[in-house]
Order: structure tokens, then sequence, then C-alpha cells
């Protein structure tokens, strides 16, 4: 079996790891922020596919079974909340959400204001298909 | 197994108003007649249980205790066999949680559920059942919100205080010493005054802080304990003894580490005990507490816990750092309680508010208690007990009267009262019985102890305080508690007839059925201690004995030249019968 | 009647048997019968204590002078307190000093019981007075049959309280209110005093409380290193309760209470427990002689303070009042002058002497003066009423009897018990032993001003209120006739006894002396030689007093208040008690009220807010960490790599690569 050294995927998750740490620190938008700490938990994986390959051992192949599934809820339920997050402020900017700071501190405000997004055009919209029915003024059951 | 009927009194002693509290809360604040009843007839048990087992006590109580402490009753005793004949082993198998292994022939170390009677807390329990029935009777009709509750953590008090008393495992006392704040502070949190929620935090944080360091007291003498002799152990009377044992077998090496252990033991010990009790500069919470907490808590309150502190003084500082009682206790606390004694006393002067005036006057008069107790003699330290039954007595009648009157009056302002005496005929009586007992007046219960605390502390003698001098200074208690009682009476009760404004509805009656079964046993044992002090003198005297003798011990330890034993001179002991 | 222990303690107990039933029953049940209970109990502890006089008359003198125990009954009941060395007993004996003071305090106690059912009647409180004067004679016959001081501090103090209360009879009277509040405070500043000094004794004499113990040892081992300190202290308690100066203050504001009070406790019986007191340590004092100084020049000085406020007082029963300070000084004097244990008992019989006789003139005198309150509604400044000797006829003559005898007119009560303390302090005066002999030189000369100030002061007030224009204040109504018989009866008894009694008892019989010096560890009292001089030169003194009294008040009416024009100054220090009261208010009690201020603020603020300021240290801290809880969760995360980063560096350091 060709060798490739156990330090050769530890570097790996190491990258993986810190990219997703800087993905996390640095940037604000909800879901990329999601995504960098799944990039983190993928790098962790790594070393455990990576360590139990070298042990000759499962456990690590078991572990990284469990991180996956609890990844995909974890997906499911964030990307939820984010929905939730995103329609009551109508931004995913996670700075927004600071109102578990401590009773009576100032909320921190970005020192220069982001260049607004641009507006979008709005998308090209088909007629509808078929006919409305004719409405009769009476009483239906909704 | 040695049980005996009376262990098994004791357990349902302390468990019935827990019983009781738990019922009256389930059954919902609704059926707050029910819950009145229920909670009188489950403190009357108790009271009756704590008779019973007074009355046998002093009557059959043969042994001395040798040594340590060695409490009666215990549940869960296993007994000894001595000459063939089944004897009680003070001791208790009833263990609430295992440390460590057995080794040995030594049982496994264990927190245990070790309670007892001996003659330090005989009284204090009775005083607590009689206190308790006294404060569910005044309650009856001031309480009518969340009644349920209200008679659920009185009751629950209740068994904490008697807990206390009753512990002879420093984990359980300990364990009982807390859970005394939680039903007090929801008491005063809740069915307090207008600032309570306020009174009810600085109570709790203040005592708590307090007892935390005692906390750290208890388990450094536990693992020094284990540390210099191996044994693991938690029962109050095995550390006692082996304290003891140490300290008096110690080589001249090992004097220096326990001088300094215990120094460092006493003082946190004395920590919570003395914010508990409270001594003077640690005394702050109590006037809010007071004045902020309902009637029945006021009657607890002054009543019982501030007792906890000075018992907690009496089982556990005195017998577990004997030197350091005597070095640093006798300046420090007796000091300490001078002060108190004469400060407490013109801070109670210059009060408008009944409820304040009483509560300075708790800080002098254990004050008197604490200088009693660090006599460090026999009359003092009976003294010292006397007074914390008396203090009992006296100040939760006190509290109890004025509570009568607030309930009529809805004020404690004493420049809106005036002739109270012509009006509420009875209640006057009663004030003034009450007053007289609180300031000593001979014939009534406050005397005796005083005497006693005055006799030990004039008899006082160490190398670094003067025990006549100290008397001369608390001395001056009698004449200033004197002075504000009477300028209470004076103020309040005396004088040209001025009526607070009332609802109106129709006369403010006198004293009923009720407020006077709440008042008559009080004012009777008053008379009934001041009289005839005896039998509770005669109960106690072989426990003071054993402590006053662990004194007397540490004293030749710290004066082994002038070992000058003061003896009474032949001419008393020739006396005429 | 020769088992004297057996019915012993029924002297104290049949009053508070008494007092318990009339306390209980009174306000439902016997109501205006009320008087029954005490009066019938006073009357049997006044037989029971002749049979105690009696039965301690004929125990036979043996064994040597000095210590002669078993001339006394000592009844031990039980014991009282017990614990480590204090044991106290409730002990009961009775010896002849204590045989007399029982006589006296049972026998006028009943006379005035009776009395007070007259002067009382529809009171509203006519049940609870008569409870609290059974209690008053339940502590005060404890008091002197008490055999140990711890037991004699406990009945003290028991005075003390029905003092306290029956001063305070009255109560919704600021004043009556005030003054009971005052003299319970006042007395007890005094018995802090003696209660140290029991404290003291307790501890110098090996644990023990007793009178024989004490005395004996003492006589044994001589007097210890603090017997003059102990003995001032006890001292303390006596000038307290005897309202001697500088605590006589109470006094005068005490006459707020029912006359009888006045005449039972704030005359004849508690206001004497002071001299008894001091009499009872005798064995003591004479080994002290530095404190026996300080009683004499006390008593005497306050003896003259008092006359000489006396002597301007407009209140009839203040006049009284400060008459009865004046008396009581004279005893302290004779006491004080008992130099030497021969001449200490005969001190001891003076004061005893002079104490029992001043009972029943001074206790006649509040009564009459009782009696006139009463027939002028409860006015009693004599500028208001006059010339009531025709209106008030039985009270006019006993009145006079008990002011002639207070006065010490020749051959009446006071003019030989006054006489024989004059002559005391004259024999103090040539001990030439003593370093002190001019002090009671002096002390001896103000003596004899006192009397004569005394017989003035008396007559002063005899003329104003019973001679002159008759005037009658309005209050009076239809009361201004004579008492009923229940009142008059009993001031009969006593003007007959104020007249006679001292004259039967001592001067030629010499029975009180020869009495009372069998009392224990009392030196036997040598035959007693009257000085015939000094006697003379004291009642022709006292006749000038009332002369000067007579022309002033009868003969020339202006003459005082010309006299007083002229002295304007030393008029109004009389008149105004010496300012004492005021004085006492400016360096006593306000300087306490602004300690009491003090501490208040300093409770409030100091203490309390050092509490608060330790409460405020993690509140403090919390500022210092608040910021970092900013609600931004990039922040928190930064933190935590941070923290783990750090962590990790650590391990890395401490553990290698």
């Amino acid at each position: 079996m060709s060798a490739v050294p156990l330090h050769n995927y530890l570097v790996v998750g190491a990258i993986l790891f810190v990219l997703g740490v800087i993905g996390f620190l640095a940037r604000r938008n909800m879901i990329v922020m999601f995504l960098s700490a799944e990039m983190m938990l993928q790098g962790v994986t790594i070393n455990l596919v990576a360590f139990a390959r070298y042990r000759g051992n499962l456990q690590g192949q078991s572990f990284t079974l469990f991180i996956l599934t609890v990844a995909a809820c974890e997906a499911a339920v964030a990307l939820a909340l984010f929905l939730m997050l995103y329609r009551s402020r109508k931004s995913l900017d996670v700075s927004v959400w600071q109102d578990l700071r401590e009773a009576g501190q100032p909320a921190t405000v970005d020192e220069e204001t982001l260049p607004l997004p641009p507006v979008e055009e709005p998308l090209p919209t088909l007629t509808p298909a078929g006919l409305e029915p004719e409405h009769r003024g009476e009483r239906t059951h909704v | 197994m040695h049980t005996d009927v009376m262990s098994i009194l004791l357990l349902v002693m302390l468990g019935l108003p827990l019983a009781g509290g738990v019922v009256a809360a389930a059954l919902g604040a609704a059926r707050l007649p029910a819950i009145r009843w229920l909670s009188l007839a489950a403190t009357l048990v108790s009271l009756a249980l704590a008779a019973i087992v007074a009355v046998d006590f002093g009557a059959h109580r043969t042994r001395v205790p040798q040594g340590t402490f060695q409490p009666e009753h215990v549940p869960g005793d296993p007994g000894v066999m001595v000459e063939g004949v089944r004897q009680p082993a003070h001791t208790t198998t009833w263990d609430l949680l295992h440390l460590g292994s057995a080794s040995g022939n030594q049982r496994q170390p264990a927190i245990q559920f070790f309670i007892g009677i001996d003659g330090l807390n005989l009284w204090l329990i009775v005083l607590t059942a009689l206190l308790l029935v006294s404060a569910v009777l005044v309650s009856w009709t001031s309480i009518r919100e969340r009644g349920n509750e209200y008679y659920a953590w009185l009751l629950t008090l209740g068994t904490g205080m008697f807990g206390v008393f009753l512990s002879f495992d420093i984990i359980l006392f300990y364990v009982f010493f807390e859970l005394t704040l939680v039903p007090l502070f929801f008491l005063i949190g809740i069915w307090g005054g207008s600032q309570r929620q306020h009174a009810a935090r600085k109570f709790f944080i203040y005592t708590l802080t307090g007892s935390l360091i005692t906390l750290l007291g208890v388990l450094a003498v536990v693992l020094t304990c284990q540390n210099r002799t191996g044994e693991l152990t938690f029962s109050i009377p095995r550390l006692v003894a082996l304290v003891q044992d140490q300290v008096a077998n110690a080589t001249p090496e090992e004097r220096g580490f326990w001088m300094t252990f215990q120094v460092w033991v006493f003082l946190a010990l004395m920590a919570g005990f003395a914010v508990k009790v409270p001594l003077f500069p640690l005394h702050t919470w109590l006037p809010l507490a007071h004045v902020e907490a309902p009637t029945a808590g006021s009657v607890l309150l002054a009543g019982v816990l501030l007792k906890i502190g000075t018992y907690g003084f009496l089982r556990l500082c005195l017998p577990l750092a004997p030197d350091a009682s005597l070095a640093v206790g006798a300046p420090l606390v007796g000091t300490l309680a001078v002060i108190g004694i004469i400060y407490g006393a013109f801070c109670s002067l210059a009060q408008d508010d009944i409820k304040k005036l009483i509560a300075y006057s708790s800080v002098s008069h254990l004050g008197f208690c604490m200088l009693g107790m660090f006599a460090l003699n026999e009359a003092g330290l009976a003294g010292s007990l006397l007074q914390m039954i008396n203090h009992g007595l006296s100040t939760g009648a006190l509290f109890l009267l004025v509570g009568m009157l607030y309930e009529r009056y809805h004020t404690r302002r004493m420049a809106d009262y005036g002739g109270m005496a012509a009006r509420l005929k009875l209640l006057g009586c009663f004030m003034v019985f009450i007053a007289l007992s609180s300031i000593g007046l001979p014939g009534l219960n406050g005397f005796v102890g005083e005497a006693l605390i005055f006799f030990g502390a004039y008899d006082f003698h160490s190398a670094n305080v003067s025990g006549p001098a100290l008397a001369a200074l608390g001395s001056a208690g009698i004449v200033l508690g004197a002075w504000y009682m009477m300028t209470m009476l004076r103020r309040v009760f005396f004088g040209p007839v001025k009526e607070p404004e009332h609802d109106g509805h129709g006369l403010i009656a006198d004293l009923n059925f009720r407020e006077l079964a709440a008042l008559v046993p009080i004012a009777v044992l008053c008379l009934a201690i001041g009289l005839y002090p005896k039998p509770l003198l005669d109960t106690a005297r072989p426990d003071l004995k054993l402590v006053a003798d662990m004194m007397s011990e540490a004293q030749k330890r710290a004066q082994p030249d002038a070992l000058v034993r003061r003896v009474p001179s032949p001419v008393a002991e020739e006396r005429p019968q | 009647m020769s088992n004297v222990p057996a019915y012993l303690w029924l002297i104290p107990f049949l009053p508070l048997a008494a007092a318990a039933l009339t306390a209980l029953f009174g306000p439902r049940v016997l109501r205006q019968q009320s008087h029954w209970p005490c009066i019938l109990a006073a009357a049997g502890s006044c037989v029971l204590s002749v049979f105690v006089l009696l039965a301690v008359r004929d125990l036979a003198p043996t064994g040597p002078a000095d210590h002669r125990a078993e001339e006394q009954y000592v009844a031990a009941y039980y014991t009282w307190i017990h614990a480590g060395f204090v044991d106290i007993g409730f002990t009961l004996r009775a010896d002849s000093l204590t045989a007399i003071m029982l006589v006296m305090v049972t026998f006028i106690g009943t006379l005035i019981a009776i009395y007070s059912a007259g002067y009382m009647h529809g009171e509203e409180g006519y049940p609870r007075y008569f409870a609290e004067v059974a209690l008053f004679l339940f502590s005060m016959t404890g008091l002197v049959l008490a055999d140990n001081y711890l037991l004699l501090y406990a009945f003290w103090e028991g005075v003390g309280l029905c003092s306290y209360l029956l001063i305070g009879f009255w109560f919704t009277k600021p004043s009556a209110a005030d003054a009971a509040r005052k003299a319970f405070l006042v007395t007890r500043l005094g018995d802090v005093g003696l209660f140290l000094g029991i404290l003291a004794l307790w501890v110098t004499f090996g644990h023990t409380l007793n009178y024989d113990d004490i005395f004996g040892q003492l006589q044994r081992s001589g007097p210890p290193a603090w017997l003059n300190g102990i003995c001032l202290l006890l001292f303390c308690g006596a000038v307290g309760k005897s309202a001697q100066f500088p605590l006589h203050v109470w006094l005068p504001d005490a006459m707020e209470g029912p006359s009888p009070v006045s005449a039972l406790i704030h005359a004849a019986t508690m206001v004497t427990a002071g001299v008894y007191l001091v009499a009872r340590s005798t064995p003591l004092f004479v080994q002290a002689p530095e404190a026996q100084l300080v009683v004499a020049v006390i008593g005497g000085f306050t003896a003259l303070l008092a006359a000489l406020i006396a002597l301007t007082q407009n209140d009839l029963k203040r006049v009284l009042a400060y008459s009865t300070i004046s008396q009581l000084g004279y005893m302290f004097l004779a006491l004080g002058s008992g130099l030497g244990s021969t001449l200490a008992s005969v001190a001891v019989v003076a004061a005893i002497f002079h104490l029992f006789t001043h009972a029943f003139f001074k206790a006649l005198l509040f009564l009459a003066a009782g009696s006139v309150m009463h027939a002028m509604g409860n006015v009693i400044d004599m500028r208001r009423f006059g010339g009531l000797r025709h209106v008030l006829r039985t009270t006019h003559w006993t009145f006079l009897c008990g002011a002639l005898a207070l006065a010490g007119v020749p051959f009446l009560s006071g003019f030989w018990s006054k006489d024989e303390i004059l002559a005391t302090t004259l024999e103090a005066s040539r001990q030439a032993w003593s370093p002190y002999q001019a002090i009671y030189l002096l002390l001896l000369l103000s003596g004899l001003l006192t009397a004569g100030l005394t017989a003035f002061y008396t007559f002063r007030a005899y003329f104003l209120t019973f001679w002159g224009e008759p005037r009658i204040p309005e209050e009076a109504g239809h009361h201004a006739h004579e008492a009923p018989p229940v009142m008059t009866v009993p001031l009969m008894i006593l003007a007959v006894a104020a007249l006679a009694i001292g004259a039967v008892v001592e001067p030629f019989t010499h029975w009180f002396s020869g009495f009372l010096g069998r009392t224990p560890f009392l030196g036997e009292v040598e035959e007693h030689r009257p000085v015939v001089l000094l006697a003379m030169v004291s009642g022709v003194i006292a006749l000038a007093g009332i002369a000067v009294a007579w022309w002033m008040y009868v003969r020339q009416p202006g003459t005082a208040a010309a006299l007083a024009q002229r002295f304007q100054g030393l008029y109004q220090l009389s008149l105004n008690r010496c300012y004492l009261d005021e004085l006492y208010d400016v360096f006593f009690l306000r300087p306490l009220a602004g300690l009491r201020e003090f501490c208040r603020i300093l409770d409030a603020y100091v203490v309390d807010g050092l509490v608060d300021l330790v409460g405020q240290i993690p509140r403090l801290f919390g500022a210092f960490f608040r910021p970092m809880q900013n609600g931004l969760v990039q922040f928190y995360a930064v933190a935590m790599m941070l923290g783990v980063t750090v962590f990790l560096v650590v391990i890395l350091f401490k553990y290698g690569w």
C-alpha cells in the first residue's frame, strides 16, 4: 500500500480547520459563517479518519459518521433559523443580532458602513396560465 | 440496635413540621382555614414531644458525659454491651453519604444522620417548639395572601431550626444551618413590609457569606483531624474528642501548629456565627430584617435564629478551638460583646420604630450572651445558655406584642402612640411584664441569666483581658437597657391616650383568646425560670461543666506556671443548710 | 411561735398571695372590695413579724461577742441559682435588725393599706393599686429577710419596680409617667454600683454571698485590699435607693404618685432600704474608714442641701419629700460616723432608731398631707389654701404631732433619735486616732444647722397650710371636709406613735439598743451616755426654728416675701432645687442624647455603609468585565480562539514540542 504519511492528512485537516476559523471570524454573512463552521468540522473529521486508518481501528470512522449525521441535522436546523432571522430583520448580517449583550451596554456599531447591496432587478415574471374564474359574489368556503 | 422510644419522638418532632409544610403547600391557598389548623396541630404536637423529651431527660439522665459530648436518644444507636447490659453508644449507624472505604475495624467513614439530645440543646429545642406555636398563632389573621406557601415556609423553617440544634454531625449541622436561611428569605421577601426585598436579600447574602467561611472552618477541622490521626469523621463528639486529645498530648513542636490551626479555625467558624449572633460590627442586617419581616418571622428570627449563632459558638468554636478561644476569643469576642451591649443600647434609644428598638435591644442582649460565654467558666457558660433561652422568650414575646399592636393600628412609629395601657389594658400589662423580663428584673428570667453572666465574667482572668473590667463596662447595659425599655413604655403605653388612625371599623379590641394563648405560656415561663431556674441549670450542668473543663485545661496549658485553680474557700462549704 | 423557720416565709408570701389574688380576680370579682386581700395579708404579716420579734428576743445571748451567728433564725428554702461556683439559695433569716425592720414595715404597711381603702375609693385602677401595694410589701419584707446579698439585690429591684408602678399609678398623666421612669432609672444607676459591689464581694470572699460567711471571713482574715472600693460600690446602691445626693433627684418627682404610696414607699420603707443595706454591711464598713467618711459626708451634705431646698418649696408634698431626703441624710451621717467597732454599733443603733421613728412621723405627715389633698380636690400647692385647722380638725392635730416630732421638739420621737445621731457624730469627731476628726466636727455643725432648718421648714408648711385666712381652692368642691374614719383612724394611731414611740423604746429603757446590739457581727452596744449639752443645744435650735417660722408666717406674714425679695439669688437657688435637674440635663442627659444620635448615625451610615461598600465590590468587578459581554458572536469566537491558543501555547511550552 502506497503509504501517504499521517502528517500529510493532518496538514490537510489543519488547513481546512484554520480556513474554517478564518472564515468564521472574518465573514459576517450567517450562511457563510455556517459553511465555515462546517469546514472546521471537516478538518476534524479528516483528522479522525486519518488516525483511524493509522491505528487500524474503526473508532475514528464511526465518530466521523456521527459528525456527519449531526452536521446534517445542524444544517437543517440552522438554515431554518437563518430563514426566520432573515424574515424578521431582512438581513443576514450577524452583527444585526447583538440583543444578548449585557443590559445597559451600548450596541456595537460599525465605524464605516458597508456599501448598500445593489438593488436587484425584479425577476421576470411570466403571465399566469389559464383564466381566473368569475367571481359570483357568493360566500365560499375557504 | 439500641433504639428507645424517645429517639423516635425526636425523629417525629424533627420531621413533623416539614411534613405539615408539604401538606400545607399541597392543599392550595383556597383552603387557608384548614391549613391554619393543620399548622397549629403540627406545631402543637412538636411542642408536646419536646416537652415530653425534656421532662424525660431531666428525670432520667444518669450518665455524665466524659471527655466529649454524649448525646442521648440517638436514632440508630448501635449500643454497646457493658457488663452484660446493653448501653447506648451515643453514636449512630445511619449513614447518609459514604466517603472512602472501611479500614480495619473502623466503620466506613460517612456523613451521618446523627441527631440527639444533651443538656446544651434540650431547652433550645423546647424554646423553638414553643415559639413555633406562637408564630403560627400570631399569623392566624394577619396572613391572608398565599397562605399555603406562608405556612409551608414557616413549618419548613421549624424543621430547619430543630435540625440545627439536634445535629451531632458537623455536615448535617451545616446543612440545617443553611436550611434555615431559605424559608426566612421567602418569609421576609414575600410577606414583609415595604422594603422587604432589600431586607431579604441583605439578610440572605450577609449570613450566607459568613457561613461559607464557617464551612471552610468545618472542612479544615475534619481534614486536619484526618491528616493527623488518620480517622475521617464528621461526628461532632468524635471530632471534639480527637482535637482535645491531640491538643492535650501535643509535643512542643506540634503545639505551635495546633495553636495556629486553632486560631484560624476559630476565626473561620466565628465568621458565620458572629454574623448570626450578631456581634457588634456585623449586626446591621438585623434591624432591617426585623423591621421588614412579618411578625412570625421576627419572632423566630429573634427568638431562635440568633441563638443558632451563639449555640454554634458553644457547640463548635469552644470545644474545637479551646486554646484559641482563650487566647483570641476571650479578648476579641469579649470586647466586641461589651461594645455591642453599649452600642446596641444607644442605637436602641435613638429609634422611633418600635420593632427597630427591639431589634437593637437584641444586639445588646446577645452581647450579654457572648460576654458570658467567653468568660469561659461554668457560671458564665450557664448564664449564657440561660440568656439564650431568656432572650428567646422575652424578645420573642416583645415582637409578638408589637405585631399585635401593629395588626390593630398599622403603624410602628412610637410617636403615633400614647397611653395605650389605658386603651388596651391586657396588652399593656403583658408589655410591661415582658419589658421587665427583658431588662432583667429579679424574679423574672432575665435576671438569672444576666447575674450568672456577670458572676462568670467577673471571675474570669487571663493574660490578655480583664474579666472585671469587661463586667464593669457591660454593667452599663443594665441601666441603658432599662432606659430604652422604659422610654418605649413611656411613649407608647403611658402618657395621655393618643390613638393612631385606624380603619375605623368599630373599637379596637383588647387581646383575644388566640393572642393570649400565644403569650401566656411565654409569660409563665418567664416567671418560672426567674423564680426556679434549677431544672434548666441542672440538666445543662454536666455538659456545661464538660465545656468549662476543656477551657480550664486550655488555661492550664496557657499558663502552666500560674496554676492556681480558684476553689471556693472552706467557708462556703460549711455554710448552714 | 418558737419554730420561726416554719412560718418565716409566710411574712413575704402572704402579701405576694394577696397581690396575685388581687391581680387575677380584682378587676372582675373583687372590684371595690380589692383592698381586703392586701389589708389582711399585711395584718397577718404584721402579726407574724411580732412573733418573730418576740422569738428573736428570747434567744439567749450565748458565745463570745464576736461570733454569735446562732442568734438568728436562718431558713434555707431552696437553691435559687446554682452554676459553677455560684450557689445562691432562697434563704431567709431573722435576726434583731431584720425583726425591727419587719415590724416597722408591716405595721405601717397595714395602716397605710387601711388608709388607702378610703383614699383611693372609687379610683378606676383600685384593684391594680392594691395588687401593687401588696407586691411592694412582699418585696420589702423579702429585702429585709434576705440572707445573702444577691437575694437582697433581687428584692431591692423588686421594691424599685413597685415604686415605679405606683408612682406611675395615674399613668395617663404625663408628669406621673415621667416621674416613674425617672425614679426607676435613677435608682437603677445606683443599683449597678450595688451589683458590681456584690460581684466584687463574691470574688473577694471566696465565692459566697452569705452575710455570715462574709462577715466571719472578714473577722478572721482582716480587710482585703479593695474593701474601700467594695464598700463605696455598695453605698452607690444606697445612694440611689435612699435618694442621697447626687441621685436624690427622683424622690421629689415621685410625689406624683398617690399620697399613701408616698407615705409607704417614699418616706417610711423603701427609701430606708439603703440605710438598712449600709447598717447590714456595718462589719464591712467598719474596716473601711475612708468609705465611712464618704458615707458621712454624703449623708451630712444631703441633709443640709435638702433642708435648704425644702425651705422655699410651695408644694406641701415636695416639702415633705425634701424633708425625707434630709432625714435619710441624717441616718447616713450616723452610719458614716461609726468609726471602730464599738462606735459602729452605737451608730447603727442611732441610724436604725432614727429610721424607726422617722418611719412613723413621716408616714403620718404624708398621710395627713394626703388627707389635705383629698379634701382640697387634689390641690397640693400651699399658696392656694390656708387656715385649714378648723376645716380639717383631725388632720390638723395629727399633722401637728408629726411636725413636732420631725422638728425634734424635746421629748418627742424625733428628738431622741436625732440626738443619738448627733451624739454619734460628736463621738466620731473625738476619736483621736482618726485622721478625719475635723471633718466629723464640721459634719456635726452642719447637722445642728440642719436641725434648725428642719424645724423651720416643717412649721412653715404647717403654718401655711393650717393657719392664716381660711382659703379653699374651687377644685375642692364639696370635698372640703374631714376624711372618713377609715382614713383618720390610721392617722391617729400614727400620731400617738410619732409622739411616744421614741421615748418608749430607747432613752429610758434602752430596749432598742439592747435588742439591736444582738444582731450577729455587730459589736456589743455600750450603755448610752446621753450628751446632755448636745441634747439641750439641739432642742433649743429646734424650738428656735419653730419660733422663727411662727414669726414669719403667722405673726408677720409679709416677712417671708420681703426676705425672698432681699435675697433674690439665694431664694431662686433654693426654689429651683439648686438647678440640679437642669445641671443634670445639660451635663448628663444632653451628652447622652448626643451620643445616642451619634450612634444612630454611625450605625446607619458608617457601620452599615461599610457593609454596603463591601457589597459593592463584586459590582465593581462586574463593571470591569461587563463590556466584554457585547452580544457579538464573532467577538466571543475570537475570545474562544485566543483562549484555546493560550492553552495550547502553554501546554506546548510546558511539555515540549
